[in-house]
């Protein structure tokens, strides 16, 4: 057997204040960035046996 | 390796219940037992869904996989496990947490054979988009339960740890936040 899958913990104190503010961040990826993820999303789904 | 190199050559494919994966090597030992030995216990328990990459002329060689499933993200107003749970053994109604949806990329791996062409990279941009695009519910978050010596590779894809808990583990707990996907 391989090493289970862990789970994810539940976060307390300044670890969740962290998360919290930085899901408030604004950060996006480039408009570049992007079209090249969509590219790729769209070529692999084309060959997904189950989509 | 391009979209279209990749496209020419392999399938991706959702693994069934009893369907078995004779061969793989990563170079890691417990990857390759995932594969090859829990991959469809944790399918047949439904903890997870395992996605094999396959040459489209033998697809006995596997060459990349990847396992899903469901997650969230969980934050409590306490300091501490400790104070959380005193308050949770008295008010047993009151939970005091809030959890965002996310989905969890149990394992990850890539045979040696196929290493340093990026492959592991066009995997997870197609993993975010499949849950930000095509998703069937709500999902805020991509988490991984990542090696070690993947860390850097998670990194550079936009991922972050979730605490330093688990800092000097074998595997740590990091993030990728699908909203970093949204257009302006």
């Amino acid at each position: 057997m391989a090493r289970p899958i862990k789970e994810t913990p539940i976060l307390y104190g300044e670890d969740a204040r962290r998360f919290e503010a930085r899901m408030q961040e604004r950060r996006r990826i480039s408009a570049e960035e992007r079209a090249k993820m969509k590219a790729t999303y769209e070529a692999l789904k084309s060959v997904c046996d189950f989509m | 390796m391009t979209d279209k190199e990749f496209t020419d050559r392999y399938t991706i494919h959702r693994m069934a219940e009893q369907e078995v994966v004779t061969a793989f090597n990563c170079g890691d030992e417990d990857l390759n037992g995932f594969i090859l030995t829990d991959a469809p216990l944790y399918r047949k328990e439904k903890l997870a869904v395992t996605y094999t990459v396959f040459e489209k002329d033998n697809s006995d060689n596997v060459v990349a996989f990847f396992s899903l499933s469901n997650d969230r993200i969980s934050i409590s107003d306490f300091d501490n496990k400790t104070r959380y749970n005193r308050f949770s053994r008295r008010f047993n109604n009151h939970k005091r947490l809030k959890s965002y949806p996310a989905a969890k990329i149990g394992r990850l791996g890539v045979s040696e054979s196929m290493k340093y062409m990026n492959i592991g990279s066009m995997l997870l941009r197609f993993i975010k988009l499949y849950f930000t695009v095509d998703n069937k519910t709500g999902c805020r978050f991509i988490t991984v339960d990542a090696y070690a010596a993947a860390i850097p590779f998670y990194l550079r894809n936009g991922f972050v740890p979730l605490n330093d808990e688990d800092a000097d583990e074998p595997t740590r707990l990091l993030y990728f936040d699908l909203n970093d996907l949204d257009e302006d």
